[in-house]
Parts: C-alpha cells; structure tokens; sequence
C-alpha cells in the first residue's frame, strides 16, 4: 500500500506554527524570480479572498489588503519538510516529496504489503503523530498505487483518510478529470478537442489508439486510468549534517566578537569531522536576530574540507553577505555533504595524468560525482536512429 | 626632440644593457605585440576577420537561435582544433551533442570527450579543474547561459588564460536577447540564419551571417558564411 499525505498551505501553516502570534492575520508568501514578485504560497483566509498562486504581488495586496506580505524563507520550509519526512521514516524507508510543496506539499509513503486494514491503521497513526509534533492537518489517500493514492489524497477532505481498495482504482479514478495526470499542454488540448475529459473516458478505449493519437503519453495516461501506476517511492535518507551554535544573552551586536565564536564553532565541527574522519563540501551559516527575523547563506566548496582554518576561512568569507538589521540572538552553522577522508599525498615527481587529457579528466570524475565523461561513437549497421551512435563513459584502459 | 638630445640617452640604454641585459631597458617601439595563437574556425573569411581564429588562452562567446549554424561552425572548430592535434571536450549540459552531426563535420568523436552534469550549478567548479588539468586546448560549453554567471565568468578568466585553452560559450539566444558577458570575451559572435542551402529537395546546408561583435581585426563587422552541414 502507498500512503500520500497532502498537506494543504503547507508554508503558511509552517510559518503559523513557528509564530502563533501572527495567526491572526492572513499571510501571503512571495517571491521575486527575475524582479517580478510573485504568491507562491498563501494561507487559508487569504485564499477564501481570492488570493491565488502565481498572482502578482500587487494583486495579491488589492485582494487582500490586510494580509501580511513576506517573501518566503525556502530553506526554512525545506527544513520543515524535511522534518515531516524524518517523522515518517518511522514507519517506512520509502519516502518521497513532490518537487512543488509550498503551497501543497504531498508525501508519498510506501508501506509495504499490508492488507488495507492494515494500512489504514499505520495511515491514521502517521495523520495523528503529523498534528502532535507539527501542528500540520493532513488528508491521507490510501491505494495500491501511488498515482491513485495522490488522486484519493487530493479527494479527501482535510483530517480524513480515503482509501482505495485494491481492484477499485478503476472505478475511484473515472469521474476524476484528465488534468489530475500531468500531461503536456498539447495532448491536453488534443484530448479536450476529442472530448475526453474524465479518466473513465480514457479507461475504456484501446490502448492502440492512445498509443497512434498520442504516442507514449496516451500510452502512460491509459495505464494511469486504469488504476495501473507502477511508479515507485524513491528512498529516502534524511541529509548527513553536522551542526553547532550558540546563543547569545544578552544578543550580540559586535561583529568582531561574531567573527571570533565562527572561529571556535568552526574549531568544534573540524573536530568532530576528524574525530568520523569525514570532511564537507557545503557549509551553511544562519543567524537569528532579536526581530525575529532570520538570515541564511551557504557555500559550496571546491574541495572538501575537514581542518579549522579551512573551515574558518569560509565562514569568514560568508559573514559579509548577510545584512544585520539587529542585534544577534543565536548562530548556527551546519556543514553538509559530508564524505569520507580521502587520503592523498602530493607527488613529489611528474604528475600521474601527464598530457593524457583522459587520466585527467579521470581524474576530475573521480572528485565530482556529478560530472560523467564520455566518449561517442557511431554504430553504422543500424536502421534505428536512436541506435545510430552511443556514448560510452570514459574509462583508464 | 633633436638627434642632439637623444644621443646621450641611446648611451646609457646601451650601457645599462651591457651591464644588466638586453631586457633590463629598453625602448617601446622595441617591443612587439606578442602573436596569440589560434583555433581556425575552418572558414577562411571569419578567420580572416578574426585575425586567425578563436584565441587561445581567452574566452569566446557565441549567441544565436536554434538553426542559426552556430553548432556546425563550432563542429568545424572541434574538427579544426584535432587537426592541429589539440584535444577537446564538449560540456553538454542540455544533453543534446548530436554525434552524427559531429562526425559528418569531420570530428574525430575517438578523440573528442563529452562532459554531462547531474548538477549544472557545479559547472563553474568542474570547468575550474578541467583547465587547471591542462591537457585540454579546446572546451565547448554549450548551454552557458544558465550555468555561468558573469562574476563566474570573471573568476575563470584568469585560469583560462595560464591554461592555454580556449574555452567557447555557446548561448541559445531567444529574440532581443543579448549577449551577456562582452566585456569578458576576446571574441563574441551573433550568428543569424538567412537561407537554407539545397540541393533539389534536400537541404544541405544554412547561409548564415556572423555579426563580430568583439574581436574582429578588419573593418568587416558581418560575415556571410556557408555552413554545410557535411563536410565532403
């Protein structure tokens, strides 16, 4: 069975939790991509006076003028999703987040072979635990899969649960509208122009003649009509971090002194790093100020890092980004991505990789995980054209 | 100035020369611009235009629309460079290196690397430490525009320079978009389609202009290319 949790104003209801003194004002949360300020979440009572996602900001404001509007602290409501996930991992390993979650956020849970009894029951434990420790209402769709599990979240009102039995998902799905699948706008108005605008309409035609009119898309839309979404839950692990802080009473106002506890915090994680022997390649500084406010930066390194100076040096180097407008309350700073030591000496002789562009781009893949070489090469016998050539990664030999 | 008081001055030149060496002092007009090796593009106009072709040790930047030519006249600058026996690699952060394409421009693929990102926001520190290997002489970076910022950009100058390399910026420039780090480059170029080139019903080729917004060293600003997308 797959559990979705669908937490509706997800950021706004974060944000609630955080201050419960402003509750009592509706709350609008912007951003400003490309200078253009944009709702990118809002709250209950600001979205039962017609303020919507995507509106501009100044339209948001004549909608609702009381609201209060502030741009959204992403890494806040990050960090808050990513707690909800770790309160899940206790009753799964496979947990995964939509990539949108401002506004709505859905998480998607994987709980096995279980029998639907069963599942209600660890569903309606993970809806009361939500509320207990985050103050988050969350409705619960219950399927065999997870395509039928989100569209029986979204159908759910807030606080229950639906469940969809295994062999039901056909029939659960045919009243819902083809916009519950995500589809490409040109096969959404293709579809619209043939009049197929429930999943019960798509259900019953051939698959054949979804696969000529649409391709592999009708293809997929098909499956999902039919109650047949094989797509799985991904794994999820919580990020390795390691954190420390310290909080300043009475608030700290002198940067000379900020500067001076980065050093000794930076001596404390160095510590710890060496102590797992492991080092980092992300460093995130975040401070907390007496208005309630709070500042936020990071830093990717090139290399990673493990030693105090090193790690010293960064935090130094991020300090001037931020902008203090009060006094300092509280410091924090977490390190990420951390790996293990990779013990290296420096060559007293020529360098292994020489001129050899390939032992060093080898060389290169080999520190970054993300960057993969290759080399193509073009099949000749072949009458596919995807087949026409392939590319092989970069190998020493 | 009169021969009278220049005299006295081409003695202490020589003087100081003999005692401290020819580099020690010496007069302006004795120093010569030093030549910047290049990259023929493969079409003699714009190398004539360019003063050779696309430096190395410098950046160069290229802006133009889908079909515009702009990825088969850099082939040709791939194919180019391995003739000369220089290696390339090709960042291909859109995922879209056509290898047939490639090959019909003479591309020797055995011998061109292809690079892809999961992250395209660790571009600026990978393009880092593949010039500081060295081995490289011409790097293509296609899809730049979203992966480099200016100040990037600024950073990677230097490193671009004591490498030796040329690194090339290739930009998928929409309508009224400009080309964003002139300042930077040592050679910036718009590439705009005019005709297709055709033969009976196939097209075998494009005419495109190239507009040299930075580094022409004649008084062409435009140049008219055919860029045939094989190359007999």
């Amino acid at each position: 069975m797959i559990a979705c949790l669908r937490i509706p104003h997800f950021a706004a209801r974060v944000l609630q939790w955080d201050d419960p003194a402003l509750t009592e004002r509706p709350r609008v949360l912007v951003r400003y991509p490309k200078g253009r300020g944009r709702v990118v979440a809002t709250c209950p009572q600001a979205e039962g006076a017609g303020v919507a996602v995507g509106m501009s900001v100044s339209r948001a404001r004549a909608l609702c003028p009381e609201a209060q509007i502030e741009v959204v602290a992403l890494s806040r409501i990050r960090r808050a999703l990513e707690a909800v996930m770790a309160l899940l991992t206790d009753y799964s390993q496979w947990i995964e987040a939509e990539r949108a979650f401002l506004q709505t956020a859905c998480v998607f849970v994987d709980l096995g072979r279980l029998r639907a009894s069963e599942g209600e029951g660890l569903a309606r434990a993970m809806q009361s635990r939500l509320l207990e420790s985050h103050g988050l209402n969350a409705s619960i769709g219950l399927a065999a899969n997870r395509f039928t599990a989100g569209a029986a979240a979204a159908a759910a009102n807030t606080s229950t649960l639906r469940l969809v039995r295994p062999g039901e998902e056909a029939a659960f799905l045919a009243p819902l509208s083809v916009e519950t699948v995500a589809l490409e706008p040109e096969t959404a108005r293709r579809l619209d122009l043939f009049g197929l605008r429930q999943l019960g309409q798509i259900a019953v035609m051939p698959r054949a003649a979804l696969l000529a009119q649409f391709g592999k898309e009708g293809v997929r839309l098909h499956r999902l009509a039919c109650g047949d979404g094989s797509c799985r839950v991904a794994q999820w692990q919580p990020p390795q971090v390691e954190r420390a802080g310290q909080l300043f009473e009475p608030p700290l106002d002198d940067r000379l002194i900020l500067e001076e506890v980065l050093g000794s915090l930076a001596a404390t994680l160095a510590e710890r790093l060496t102590a797992q022997a492991q080092t980092c390649r992300e460093i995130t500084l975040r401070l907390r100020l007496t208005d309630r406010s709070e500042r936020e930066t990071h830093i990717r390194l090139p290399t990673p890092v493990h030693q105090t100076p090193a790690l010293a040096r960064s935090l130094k180097a991020l300090l001037p980004r931020l902008t203090l407008t009060a006094p300092v309350s509280e410091v924090e700073v977490l390190v990420g991505r951390l790996e293990a030591i990779q013990p290296h000496q420096l060559s007293l002789f020529e360098s292994e990789t020489g001129d050899d562009p390939r032992l060093a781009l080898l060389a290169v893949s080999d520190r970054w995980e993300t960057a993969r070489f290759y080399t193509a090469s073009i099949a000749l016998q072949t009458y596919l054209p995807e087949a026409a050539f392939a590319l092989q990664p970069l190998e020493a030999a | 100035v009169s021969q009278l008081s220049i005299a006295p001055l081409e003695a202490l030149v020589a003087r100081l020369q003999a005692q401290w060496g020819d580099e020690a002092l010496r007069p302006l007009r004795a120093l010569q611009p030093a030549a910047i090796p290049t990259i023929p593009s493969g079409y003699p106009a714009l190398d004539a235009a360019l003063g050779g072709g696309i430096p190395l040790g410098r950046l160069s930047e290229m802006g133009g629309r889908v079909t515009s030519g702009m990825t088969t006249l850099i082939y040709g600058l791939v194919a180019s460079a391995q003739a000369e026996g220089r290696s390339a690699l090709w960042i291909d952060l859109p995922a879209t290196f056509d290898p047939l394409a490639a090959s019909r421009c003479r591309v020797v693929l055995e011998r061109l690397y292809l690079l892809r990102l999961d992250a395209p926001d660790e571009t600026p520190n990978i393009l880092r430490e593949v010039l500081l290997t060295g081995g490289l002489k011409l790097i293509v970076l296609d899809g730049g525009s979203e992966a480099l910022a200016v100040d990037e950009l600024r950073r990677l100058v230097g490193i671009i320079q004591r490498a030796g390399a040329a690194l090339v910026i290739l930009r998928d420039l929409p309508p009224g978009a400009r080309l964003v780090a002139r300042s930077l480059t040592a050679v910036s170029l718009l590439i705009e389609r005019r005709a297709w080139l055709r033969r009976g019903q196939a097209v075998i080729g494009c005419r495109s202009r190239v507009m040299l917004l930075r580094g022409a060293v004649t008084t062409a600003r435009n140049v008219d290319l055919d860029i045939p997308f094989e190359v007999a």
